[in-house]
């Protein structure tokens, strides 16, 4: 920088020194001197200098160079005046105020840049007199003003305030010299203190000449102090705002740092949760999951919805949950199917002692798929009372087609969205049990079992589940099953669904119609037998902890216990009382006595207590009167007892038993029947005007209805009237007309069966009946004697005996050849 | 402005370049070592016209802290624009 220096210097302080511009060489001419009065005056923009106060000016204008110059050669003070309108170049007298301060120079100096500047201080205010001419500079004629410092409590007071807010905006200044505030403290004149405080606040250049020109001392103050309470509510509102901007700005880069140290933590304690890492497996995952185009679609939106979540948001587990589902379901998971015959055969026989009929759909509907493959599943439905093997029969089939077995309870469901699910803009929405239990069997061919099917509950006002299921129990429709939660649909049409219910009736029409319904009726004693031998004795062993070895029941025992311990169409009742039996043997054996424990029927008294059923049948029907019918209930067949007296009356019927009007009705054509035949029964014709007749049907609390008990009131009311008993082991049914003709009834297989574990040995049936004989299992026929009846008189004669009605050819059949 | 110190002699060097020896004054008060001065604008500047003033002129003062510990003014030379102060430590 010197050597540099020293190198230009010879030309530029040496003798070219004329050749250099911008300087005119008038300057060679001797000025005219100044007067005393007179000033070099440097007209300035944007600044205004006050008396006492230091401040650099820089010299762009030639004629302030110049006016500069002369005054620093020959140490005179200047005058410094600010423009009226700083856009003007060369400021005539006129664009120019009248009040200015005085300065001396204190330093005269050029920057590297070649630029000139001054440092002056303010020395006094003055006013222009007039401008004079022939300078190649302004320069002026002044008057300069005193000031003259007032002593008073108001200036002093005025004083005191300024000061204090001077400090107090000095402090809200961003980068004020630490000076500053010490000058203002020791400051001690108040004019002083004016112009110092107005010169180092941020005012605009006409507000500082203002104040120059106030040369009233306390208006001064005044105006000073105005302009600095001003400029700090200003500054304190601009520090306000920029403290907020760094609060702001701190906290999110705190929350940032904090985020960024938790994931290093989570990375080295290996829980990388990194939301992207999230997306990506979740984008794989839906991928993976092979769904069909359309859901994939409603799949991929929703995981850009989730990208561009924070992970805070209340719907991003919402959002997150769907998908989850949506990826979880077996869009296109199937269980493989190798079918065979034999070993589906095996496999069900295995599970299941007896019910042929149904074995041998399901090895039908295996053969189809064997031979079409894409054929629609079948929908059946299993009726049949309690306990029969319904549930465990759907497990038995999935096994047997190597399918996935799920089940979903219907009893009791009275929403509609339990089946169809809730729609995603309710909180804790989930899809409906259907879907749900598809997911749960992870393939999208499973059994699905339907259970109680007939104990949905009635539609209240949350829909119908009924008809909820008709669209998933509707093979057209299913492939394209649309859950609420999903709102996508899903193929169920490869799934095979099996319905169960105990009765058919409260089953609605479409539902029960899109079905195919299989009966499973109830079992008999040698079936019981085998399936008590078969599964159900080893299965309490094993819940007793007892072994094969320590304990065994022999079938005569077996036959003991359901013959007078249970009655029941299916094999709860009989497990039971099984497994009481095994836990009074777990007991001996756990008291200390070893050995092998052997159960007869002799043992059963002391172990079960007494006969629960005692076949009743030859005491009750031991008197005259009393008739055995046979009834069908949901939970199986059922025998039942016709007790009808004679009371000495006027020939009244009295009916009790809970019976329902049908029934009713049966009794009065019974009775009818009767009276009308009266001469035939060998009575007194005034037998009726001299008797009510009374008919009951134990149990009175259990409600009974239907014509199939008309046979066996006919039987009892004919016997009470002959006085002779009815056999003791025969039952009928059937549904009897005024003409007495005996019509057939339903429920003959359940009947059947009821009578013989009954011990009945005879059962009157209507002869139209015949048809359902196939039903009935070979073993209860081989026990039962038949006898088909078409009339009345056939079925007293079978049951009482001969002689009691005498045979009468129908009226009609016997005038037909006559007429 | 350099400080030294040696283990008797404390060396206070100051760049004083163009400034008259009789315009220069220190005073040694309260441990701090006050320089001042005045460095006048030259004779020729006074009647030309200025195209550069880039070495400082006027009225100039430096104050330096001194170390712990007392000091007396031993002797000043003034050489090629530098000023040589030395101060010997009292002990």
């Amino acid at each position: 920088m010197i050597a540099h220096e020293t190198r230009d210097q010879p030309d530029d302080s040496g003798t070219t020194r004329a050749a250099v511009p911008p300087q005119p060489t008038s300057e060679r001419k001797a000025l005219p001197p100044l007067r005393d009065d007179a000033l070099i005056i440097i007209p300035v923009r944007n600044m205004v200098l006050f008396p006492g106060v230091v401040l650099p000016v820089s010299l762009g204008r030639e004629r302030s160079v110049a006016a500069a110059q002369e005054a620093a050669r020959n140490e005179r003070p200047v005058g410094l005046l600010l423009q009226r309108n700083p856009d003007v170049a060369e400021p005539k007298p006129s664009d120019l105020h009248e009040m200015g301060t005085s300065a001396v120079i204190l330093r005269y100096l050029t920057a590297p840049d070649g630029t000139h500047h001054v440092v002056c201080q303010g020395q006094q205010r003055f006013r222009v007199r007039e401008f004079l001419d022939g300078y190649p500079f302004l320069a002026a004629r002044v008057e300069f003003i005193e000031d003259r410092d007032v002593v008073n409590a108001e200036i002093e007071a005025r004083v005191h305030q300024l000061k204090q807010r001077a400090i107090e905006a000095i402090n809200l200044l961003p980068n004020a010299p630490s000076e500053l505030a010490q000058a203002v403290q020791s400051i001690t004149s108040a004019s002083g203190l004016a112009d110092l405080v107005a010169s180092f606040m941020d005012l605009k250049p006409s507000e500082k000449q203002e104040v120059l020109e106030t040369l009233d001392i306390r208006t001064r103050l005044d105006r000073v102090l105005w302009l600095l309470a001003y400029r700090i509510e200003v500054l304190r509102l601009s520090r306000d705002i920029g403290q907020q901007t760094r609060d702001a700005m701190e906290a999110r880069q705190r929350e940032y740092l904090l985020r960024e140290q938790l994931k290093a933590i989570q990375k080295e304690l290996g829980e990388t949760d990194d939301k992207s890492a999230e997306i990506a497996d979740l984008s794989k995952a839906i991928a993976d999951a092979k769904m069909p185009q359309e859901v994939e679609q409603q799949a991929r939106k929703e995981l850009s919805r989730l990208e561009r979540m924070p992970e805070v948001a209340a719907e991003y587990s919402m959002i997150r949950t769907y998908l989850d589902w949506l990826i979880a379901l077996p869009w296109s998971v199937l269980s493989e199917e190798d079918i065979d015959i034999a070993e589906a055969r095996h496999i069900l026989d295995e599970d299941h002692y007896g019910l042929e009929k149904i074995k041998r759909r399901i090895l039908e509907f295996l053969a189809i798929r064997k031979l079409n493959p894409n054929g629609k599943s079948p929908i059946l439905c299993f009726v049949g009372p309690p306990g029969v093997g319904k549930t465990s029969l759907g497990q038995s089939i999935a096994r047997a087609t190597g399918r996935k077995f799920v089940r979903v309870s219907l009893g009791g469901v009275h929403d509609e969205a339990e089946i169809r699910g809730h729609r995603r803009t309710y909180i804790g929405s989930l899809p409906g049990n259907i879907i749900q239990a598809i997911r749960k069997a992870g393939t999208r061919n499973p059994v699905m079992m339907l259970d109680e099917i007939d104990k949905l509950g009635a539609g209240g006002f949350h829909g119908d589940p009924a008809s909820a299921l008709l669209e998933v129990l509707d093979p057209e429709q299913n492939n394209t099953f649309r859950d609420n939660y999903l709102g996508v649909p899903f193929d169920l049409s490869k799934t095979m669904f099996i319905a169960t219910a105990n009765m058919l009736d409260t089953i609605p029409g479409p539902l029960r119609d899109r079905m195919e319904v299989i009966q499973l009726t109830g079992y008999t004693e040698e079936e019981k037998v085998q399936i008590a031998r078969r599964y159900l004795v080893r299965r309490q062993l094993e819940a007793n902890g007892l072994s094969a070895d320590q304990c065994e029941i022999t079938d005569d025992a077996l036959r003991a216990i359901i013959r007078d311990y249970t009655r029941e169409a299916g094999v709860r009742n009989l497990e039971r009382e099984i497994g009481a039996v095994f836990r009074h043997v777990a007991m001996r054996i756990a008291e200390g006595h070893t050995g092998k424990t052997v159960i007869g029927p002799e043992d059963l008294g002391r172990i079960l207590g007494p006969r629960r059923f005692e076949s009743e049948l030859a005491m009750r029907t031991s008197v005259p009167g009393v008739a055995t019918g046979l009834a069908w209930t949901p939970v199986g067949g059922d025998i039942l007892f016709i007790e009808a007296t004679r009371i000495p009356g006027n020939g009244r019927l009295t009916l009790t038993g809970h019976l329902g009007d049908v029934m009713k009705e049966s009794a009065q054509i019974a009775l009818s029947l009767i009276k009308s035949r009266i001469g035939d029964l060998g009575v007194p014709a005034d037998f009726f005007e001299k008797h009510d007749i009374h008919v009951h049907v134990p149990a009175g609390a259990i409600p009974k209805d239907g014509p199939s008990a008309g046979i066996a009131m006919f039987v009892a009311l004919a016997s009470l009237i002959s006085g002779r008993t009815v056999r003791s082991d025969v039952a009928m049914t059937g549904e009897i007309s005024l003409r007495g003709l005996v019509l057939p009834v339903g429920g003959i297989k359940e009947k059947v069966v009821a009578a013989a574990r009954a011990g009945i040995t005879t059962v009157l049936l209507p002869s139209r009946n015949k048809k359902d004989l196939d039903d009935i299992p070979d073993e209860v026929r081989r026990g039962v004697h038949f006898i088909w009846i078409e009339r009345v008189e056939e079925a007293v004669r079978a049951a009482i005996g001969e002689g009691v009605l005498k045979e009468r050819v129908e009226p009609e059949q016997s005038l037909a050849p006559a007429e | 402005m350099d400080v030294y110190e040696t283990d008797e002699t404390l060396w206070i060097l100051v760049a004083l370049p163009g400034v008259a020896p009789d315009h220069v004054k220190i005073v040694v008060a309260d441990g701090t070592l006050i320089v001042t001065g005045d460095r006048p604008l030259p004779a020729e500047a006074r009647i030309g016209v200025i195209h550069r003033v880039e070495i400082p002129h006027g009225r100039f003062e430096r104050r330096i802290r001194l170390p712990a510990g007392r000091f007396e003014l031993d002797g000043h030379a003034l050489a090629n624009g530098c000023l040589m102060l030395s101060l010997r430590k009292l002990l």
